[in-house]
């Protein structure tokens, strides 16, 4: 029940920051497409804390400015391994440990290491992230960048192990 | 032009020059992961940097909520669509070409055919 208010609230949120408009037609538009969609997301199971992570809210913009600085970091040494010569340019594989519990934590790693440029992340194993790396400096910069703490994760684990194919 | 539109134009233009970075290495790079690493300096720097720009022009106003919805978004979407392209590579067989076999395909474009080269 407590998901169900706060997703009819992030709804409405989201309806009156994209519509910005105020007429009664249009607000009453607005209630009836908020409530068709959580009909169909109660009647679908699919509200909980995994699919609609409020307890992470708090902690998502102090994670996203340091993210900001890693993207801007990698960005500019990919930029320069582009107009780099044939030593720019070394691929690795690499496996990047994952302490996280949850899969909505694993997938918040492993999205962010595809969001800095010069990683990709190729597969999910149980505790480890196979990554593709440009070049051993940018696996190494990786490793001990610190992202396997940084990466916020909900409380409540899930009743399955991560890293299993869902 | 104030010094908000100046700083703006900057943003924009400095995003739109990682946006053809992105689109010059996707030409450069060797094989298809990193080819992946290359087209992400678009998704994320170039467009938040030019997402920036638009904010600055766009000030206080609604349009400034709508322009950080876009990058939320983008920046949650993208990496998972790499992610899939690069398992979906991996699973139809196609390896990443490792530090190793770029120094045969060297040999191989100097002097002869590789095995190495045609894998």
């Amino acid at each position: 029940m407590k998901q169900t208010v706060l997703l009819v609230i992030a709804l409405a949120v989201l309806w009156i920051t994209l519509s910005g408009h105020f007429a009664p037609l249009l607000i009453a538009f607005g209630i009836g497409s908020i409530a068709f969609v959580t009909w169909i997301a109660n009647r679908m199971h699919v509200i909980d804390g995994e699919s609609y992570p409020f307890g992470l809210v708090a902690r998502l913009p102090g994670y996203w400015l340091w993210l900001v600085k890693e993207i801007v970091k990698s960005s500019i040494d990919t930029t320069r391994r582009v107009f780099g010569g044939a030593d720019a340019v070394k691929p690795v594989v690499f496996e990047a440990p994952a302490s996280q519990q949850t899969d909505l934590g694993l997938v918040i790693h492993a999205n962010s290491i595809t969001l800095t440029p010069g990683t990709v992340s190729l597969e999910l194993k149980p505790h480890t992230i196979s990554v593709h790396a440009l070049h051993p400096d940018v696996a190494r910069d990786a490793l001990e960048g610190g992202m396997d703490k940084a990466v916020p994760e909900p409380r409540k684990a899930t009743d399955h192990s991560p890293g299993e194919p869902g | 032009m104030g010094i908000l539109e100046i700083a703006a134009y900057v943003l924009v233009f400095t995003g739109a020059f990682f946006c053809l970075v992105g689109a010059i290495g996707v030409l450069r790079f060797p094989d298809v992961y990193s080819r992946m690493h290359s087209a992400g300096i678009t998704d994320t720097i170039g467009a938040l940097l030019i997402l920036l720009g638009l904010a600055l022009l766009a000030g206080w106003t609604l349009a400034l909520a709508k322009l950080v919805f876009i990058l939320v978004f983008l920046w949650m979407t993208s990496p998972t669509a790499t992610h899939a392209l690069a398992k979906a590579a991996k699973h139809g067989g196609v390896y990443p070409k490792l530090a190793d076999d770029l120094a045969g395909d060297v040999a191989a474009t100097t002097t002869t055919e590789t095995p190495s080269s045609k894998a």
